[in-house]
């Protein structure tokens, strides 16, 4: 079934080619090549597996088979109706994240805007904040009668023009505020994936199209544009991968809204309703398959193009284009960002925290830490839980990315094919709604033989499944920027497949990759739903135990959780940040006097 | 040798090419055929059925217009890319052998390689860029440092050791490129038209120094490159590849001045041609009767085998033609009108038309003359070459 939505370019060569092939594979075993194919093996192990518990358990159930999955396709109450909700949300805060995203990192990597390292690491911000913790911030702040902001907006309207509004002006539960939350949370990823890629394109690319006559507008579209289709490509995969498979953000924003998408009719099936009903959640995530397989096939018809710029052998040389009036503006343009992105929720969460109820009426004089008390000196379970979560980031991140690197280098080298497959193979599960996969690694290493139910490795193997995906398309575009002549280079000069990894494909592609790691860091510590199905009283992560307080309407407490998510999470990245932005700096950008002869 | 087509004795003039001595080739390509399967799946043939030897301290040049197979060819050498059938040797080692499988690795061949984009590693130091090859091939660390300053001394950069590649010039790029290649003393360094990047000046310093370099340490090379120019001006042998065949190996002189078909005639400089049709079979002495527009001409035949009714090209190249007013005693001589008289510093050109055909003319240190004026045009038997045409399509 998945297979259809992917690329098919194996076979046709025929036999005798393939049989050189594995002639050739004899020749060439090294340490490096085995420990790839493991790697590789592991990671389709891990993402298989649990499909094909899932996939079995679509047709055949208790001893017998049993259609009904396949049966409820259609046979869903309102399914157009969830359908079209999910392609609006996903397609308009695609396409504004994309915009904003793809300008911010513009601004920061090439022109005279950028403000220091604060502007780097602030567009991080909102990965920081889980988006559970963010929506709940933004419904805390705009919500219709009690949000804090709405409240700060009738004060200024009513007495400045004698307005008399009890309600209002704004209302997060509506479809823009739902797309609004969303492109808050889409526009990282952009950002990422397009700084990674500017930086690594030659601005004398750009010059040169000045010099040809074609103004700032023009050269962005027909030289800096086609340069990073890449990254391009790999953010609006990403995005739609994202957005429907989100769970937190259209469950706080969407119900108020009366807004229903698939990732959320998908985990009532499956978690808030008794019995759970698996066939009809299993026949939804057919139709999630589908939109991120569309995603995913035009993103690799993008790379196998190969018209896009690479990091060549000659050094770079950026040079930042003067905005002069337009300098402002577009400072302007990133700082609205970060207070709208984080700033403004995290006053909202931090006051609420505070304050210890959400009320509009905020008692100034009576604010206190009771709350933080109470999350992390009181209670046992959420400071397990945070211990937990951040040793699953630390470890998950490190892990995933290294072995999305392994993957991403062994399909860029070894071509079309098997590995193209192998590649989709790895990746198409967890575009399964992490939910599903959840489910899977529940049916397939809870019990025996590998009893794993409850412990810290299910978590592990469960979250590099789940942000493989994340990790390899990251991976995938910093692959594709490294020049094959650097590897090859490496190669005659007698290292080992190793080796070259090691020293030169590895630091190369670091700057992606650390963007990465960090993607993949936030993802796992926040994470929210496989978090709910695979933890467990005895194995708290910081995603189940928000989930818990969430259900418990106790938004001081909520409030203060993650505030203290947000500081550990931000210290790691911030740090990270200076490190690999401090390296690059020695090596890649070039001012241009320290020019010779 | 069986590849060393042509005249042999311009190469005893040029040394250190001579297939001297009994010393093994360093590369010996066999019967190298590779396919590219386009991804419309046609088949192209990328490289087709090569032979090619290099000899122990010979500088061979793959000359040809892009895509024609010479980087492809350079590549399977170097084993970044796999032929389909053949075999290749490297120092009396097989790397290659498509009858039993074999293929060894890039990093087990013990060759070194500059490419194109010259491939220095941004994030390294000039220094631990050409220390790596010796890293990588376990030299002992403290003949390492003494070894890198050494290399750096020879191309003439030593005091950017620490410099990172963003920090350097095309030209000073370039040299640690070639810093790198000559650290690890192998004895075969592969070029992918490494001078394509820089500009005309730093190309032609970085030529010599290249031939200086090549000659005094002793390496073989073999070196890709679109440029006639640059591939005369470094090569012991220059190989002419059509297509992925070597249509022509000998030495510079040699396919210049004795082309073995039309397209080496072109490639390697500029022509005069006349079309023709073989009149009688080449004789005994290597000269053949052409029948062409201009009347029947008795041509240095380029093959031993032409056939009464062949179809030939006849060359001749513009040096070789003298103009002059009164009428000439001579066998071959033709009478035309000067159409453009063109002074170019070192030499003079003049477009003479005869017919309808344009010649050219070149000549050294001789006055222009009037644009109109009647003149005759005259070569010398020996400078009259029939050759094969392999691409009748071409105009």
């Amino acid at each position: 079934m998945s297979q259809s939505t992917m690329p098919n370019n194996a076979g046709a060569n025929g036999e005798a080619r393939t049989f050189s092939r594995a002639r050739q594979f004899r020749e060439n075993i090294t340490p490096f090549t085995v420990l790839s194919g493991l790697v590789i093996a592991f990671l389709a192990f891990l993402a298989i597996y649990p499909l094909y518990r899932v996939a079995v358990r679509m047709v055949y159930y208790n001893g017998q088979f049993d259609f009904r999955p396949l049966a409820s396709m259609v046979d869903q109450p309102g399914l157009s109706v969830l359908l079209v909700n999910t392609a609006i949300v996903v397609f308009f805060s695609a396409i504004i994240s994309v915009f904003l995203g793809a300008i911010m990192a513009w601004i920061n990597e090439r022109t005279d805007a950028r403000m220091g390292v604060m502007t780097d690491a602030l567009p991080l911000v909102p990965f920081l904040l889980p988006p559970i913790a963010g929506a709940i911030g933004w419904a805390l702040l705009l919500s219709d009668r009690a949000g804090l902001l709405n409240a700060v907006f009738r004060w200024i309207l009513n007495n400045a023009f004698g307005m008399s509004l009890t309600e209002g002006p704004l209302n997060i539960y509506s479809w823009p505020g739902l797309v609004f939350v969303y492109v808050i949370y889409s526009v990282p990823y952009v950002y990422m994936l397009m700084s990674a890629g500017l930086r690594n394109v030659d601005s004398s690319l750009e010059e040169q199209s000045r010099v040809c006559g074609a103004g700032l507008l023009r050269t962005m579209r027909r030289v800096t544009l086609p340069a990073v289709i890449p990254s391009l490509g790999a953010s609006v995969l990403l995005l739609v991968w994202f957005g429907m498979s989100l769970f937190s953000v259209p469950a706080i924003i969407g119900q108020g809204a009366k807004i229903e998408v698939l990732a959320v009719r998908i985990v009532r099936l499956l978690t808030f309703t008794y019995p759970a009903d698996v066939p009809r959640a299993l026949a939804l995530c057919l139709f999630v398959i589908l939109g991120v397989g569309t995603a995913y096939y035009f993103q690799s018809r993008i790379l196998r193009k190969g018209r896009h710029a690479t990091v060549g052998g000659k050094g770079h040389k950026v040079t930042r284009i003067e905005l002069g009036r337009w300098k402002k503006v577009a400072q302007a343009v990133v700082l609205g960002y970060i207070v709208i992105a984080a700033v403004l929720p995290m006053v909202g969460l931090l006051l609420v925290a505070l304050n210890g109820f959400w009320t509009p009426n905020i008692r100034w004089t009576q604010l206190t830490l009771d709350s933080f008390r109470h999350v992390l000196i009181e209670d046992q379970i959420t400071k397990t839980a945070l211990r937990n979560s951040l040793m699953l980031g630390v470890f998950g991140a490190s892990i995933g990315i290294v072995a999305a690197a392994i993957l991403a280098l062994f399909v860029q080298r070894s071509g079309k094919g098997a590995a193209t497959f192998i590649d989709a193979t790895i990746k198409l599960p967890a575009a399964i709604s992490t939910i599903v996969l959840a489910v899977g690694f529940l049916l397939a290493f809870s019990g025996p033989p590998f009893n794993l139910n409850g412990t810290f490795l299910i978590l592990l193997l469960a979250y590099l499944a789940l942000y493989m995906p994340q990790a390899s398309v990251a991976a995938d575009a910093a692959a594709s920027q490294v020049g094959r002549e650097l590897s090859e280079a490496s190669q005659i000069s007698g290292a080992s497949g190793g080796r070259t990894f090691w020293k030169i494909s590895l630091p190369l592609m670091a700057a992606g990759l650390a963007a990465g790691w960090a993607l993949l860091f936030v993802r796992m510590i926040g994470d929210l739903t496989a978090s709910a199905i695979l933890a467990g009283t005895n194995n708290p992560v910081v995603g189940f135990r928000i989930l818990e307080v969430f259900e418990g309407a106790s938004y001081a407490s909520l409030a203060a959780l993650s505030t203290v998510l947000t500081f550990v999470s931000m210290i790691v990245i911030v740090i990270l940040l200076i490190l690999t932005r401090r390296r690059g700096s020695s090596s890649r950008s070039v001012r241009v006097s320290t020019q010779g002869a | 040798m069986s590849t060393q087509v042509g005249n042999s004795a311009n190469m005893a003039a040029q040394g250190a090419g001579a297939a001297a001595g009994n010393k093994p080739n360093i590369v010996e390509v066999r019967s190298l055929i590779k396919h590219f399967h386009r991804e419309d799946r046609t088949v192209v043939p990328a490289i087709d059925t090569v032979d090619l030897d290099v000899h122990p301290g010979e500088f061979v040049v793959l000359l040809g217009p892009s895509g024609c197979g010479k980087t492809t060819l350079l590549r399977c050498i170097a084993g970044l890319e796999k032929p389909d059938t053949g075999s290749i040797q490297i120092q009396g080692k097989k790397v290659f052998d498509s009858s039993v499988g074999l293929v060894v690795p890039p990093e087990r061949r013990n060759i070194s390689m500059i490419f194109q984009s010259y491939a220095l590693w941004p994030h390294m130091s000039a220094f631990d860029n050409i220390a790596y090859p010796l890293q990588s091939r376990n030299v002992p660390k403290a003949s390492i440092a003494e070894r890198v300053h050494g290399a750096l001394k020879l191309v003439g950069i030593p005091e950017l050791v620490q410099q990172y590649p963003a920090q350097m010039s095309g030209g000073q790029q370039q040299r640690i490129a070639l810093a790198r290649a000559i650290v690890s003393n192998d004895d075969l360094v592969l070029f992918d038209e490494p001078l394509s990047n820089v500009d005309a000046k730093v190309r032609e310093q970085l030529r010599i120094e290249l031939l200086e370099m090549q000659r005094k340490l002793g390496f073989s090379a073999l070196y890709v490159t679109h440029d006639q120019t640059e591939a005369m001006a470094l090569a012991h042998r220059v190989a002419i590849i059509r297509l992925g065949k070597i249509v022509q190996i000998g030495s510079p002189r040699d396919v210049y001045e004795r082309p073995s078909s039309r397209y080496v005639a072109r490639f390697v400089g500029t022509t005069n041609e006349l079309n023709g049709a073989v009149v009688s079979p080449t004789s005994s002495d290597g000269t053949v009767r052409v029948s062409t527009e201009f009347g029947e001409i008795v041509a240095q035949s380029s093959s031993p085998s032409f056939k009464a009714g062949d179809k030939v090209a006849v060359v001749i190249r513009p040096e070789r033609c003298t103009l002059s007013t009164a009428e000439p005693n001579a066998p071959f001589k033709w009478a035309g009108t000067i159409e453009a008289a063109l002074f170019l510093g070192s030499h003079t050109e003049h477009v003479v038309r005869i017919g309808e055909r344009a010649f050219l003319e070149w000549s050294v240190g001789s006055e222009l003359r009037e644009v109109g004026t009647r003149v005759w045009l005259t070569v010398a038997p020996e400078h009259i070459r029939a050759v094969t045409i392999l691409d009748p399509t071409e105009k």
